[in-house]
């Protein structure tokens, strides 16, 4: 009797521990850099909230385009007003998967490269986005990081020909962030 | 004619030093800049989670003094992040400072003041600056 309650006790463990399998950051930074000849524009956001399921593979981030600091305050507002019109699409949002989610050990000390994909949303548009991501685990702390370029048009924003030659076509957007296991309460 | 000349060009140097120094102004420091609303943490909280549209229409952009209690600070080499307890264990108010701010201690009442940004799993501020 004791032994079959000891088993049960350690199965309902078991399946808790394993359902509570997520990851997430309230602080995942996510910057992109446009860059030609006449100006480099870079802007920062400290404040993405991401979750990852490692029972599923199932990645998501959202940020709040507001949230992007510029070094300058008129790009700042040009960014936000003129072309990510911020107040009418306040969020970005990737909605994705990891293909070898399976061969990735969060609970082991490693490095491990993750093929992700899935579909990001900015100013009211869709596109599909195929990358890569490293998870890093070091002693038990779990980070990634990504990169990945995206073209400006494939968004709807539309650029002005009096600063066309300012702002590159394709941006750069990097990602990193430390993850933290979501505990049950 | 030549002092005309002179005049026009010192208005145009004039002219050109102005935007060039609006184009590369930094961004103010919200210390300095007028609040819009002042609230606390958890009727900010059930603002958003009530009704995100019009919480957004009224608070986005704007400048906010938010009383709470500190729940939670988290900081890189880059950013100091503080959450302030909204009485919702999943959802906060997150302020990402200004800059790190050693004063702030883990349950103590404080009043910050930022930018709001919107709502995701919690309402973010940014360039937050203690009142």
């Amino acid at each position: 009797m004791k032994k079959i309650v000891a088993t049960l006790t350690f199965l309902a463990l078991a399946i808790v521990t394993l359902q509570a399998q997520k990851y997430f950051s309230k602080t995942g930074e996510i910057s992109f850099h446009s860059s030609t000849p006449i100006e480099d524009i870079e802007a920062v956001s400290h404040s993405a909230s991401t979750v990852f399921d490692v029972e599923s593979g199932k990645i998501q981030w959202a940020v709040l385009i507001k949230s992007f600091e510029f070094e300058k305050a008129l790009m700042q507002e040009h960014f936000n007003e003129n072309y990510m019109e911020s107040s009418k699409y306040p969020k970005g949002v990737f909605k994705g998967s990891i293909k070898n989610y399976e061969s990735i050990d969060l609970t082991k000390d490693g490095k491990y490269t993750a093929e992700v994909n899935g579909t990001l949303e900015i100013h009211g548009k869709s596109n599909l986005i195929e990358t890569t991501a490293i998870f890093k685990v070091e002693n038990g702390q779990v980070s990634a990081t990504s990169d990945f370029k995206i073209a400006v048009a494939d968004y709807g924003i539309e650029i002005p020909s009096v600063v066309r030659d300012n702002i590159a076509k394709e941006v750069e957007v990097k990602i990193k962030t430390n993850y933290e296991l979501l505990e049950k309460s | 004619m030549k002092k005309i000349l002179a005049i026009l060009f010192c208005l145009g140097l004039v002219g050109a030093l102005i935007g060039l120094y609006m184009f590369n102004k930094p961004l103010e420091s919200v210390s300095s800049m007028k609040t819009n609303y002042s609230i606390n943490a958890s009727d900010l909280l059930v603002a958003f989670e009530e009704n995100e549209t019009s919480a957004n229409t009224k608070y986005l952009d704007k400048v906010l003094e938010v009383k709470g209690i500190v729940d939670k600070m988290e900081s890189t080499e880059e950013k100091t992040t503080i959450y302030l307890d909204a009485g919702n264990p999943l959802s906060s108010i997150i302020f990402q400072l200004e800059k790190s701010d050693s004063e702030l201690k883990k349950g103590e009442e404080v009043t910050l003041k930022g930018i709001c940004t919107g709502y995701l799993m919690d309402v973010v501020l940014v360039r937050g600056v203690k009142v």
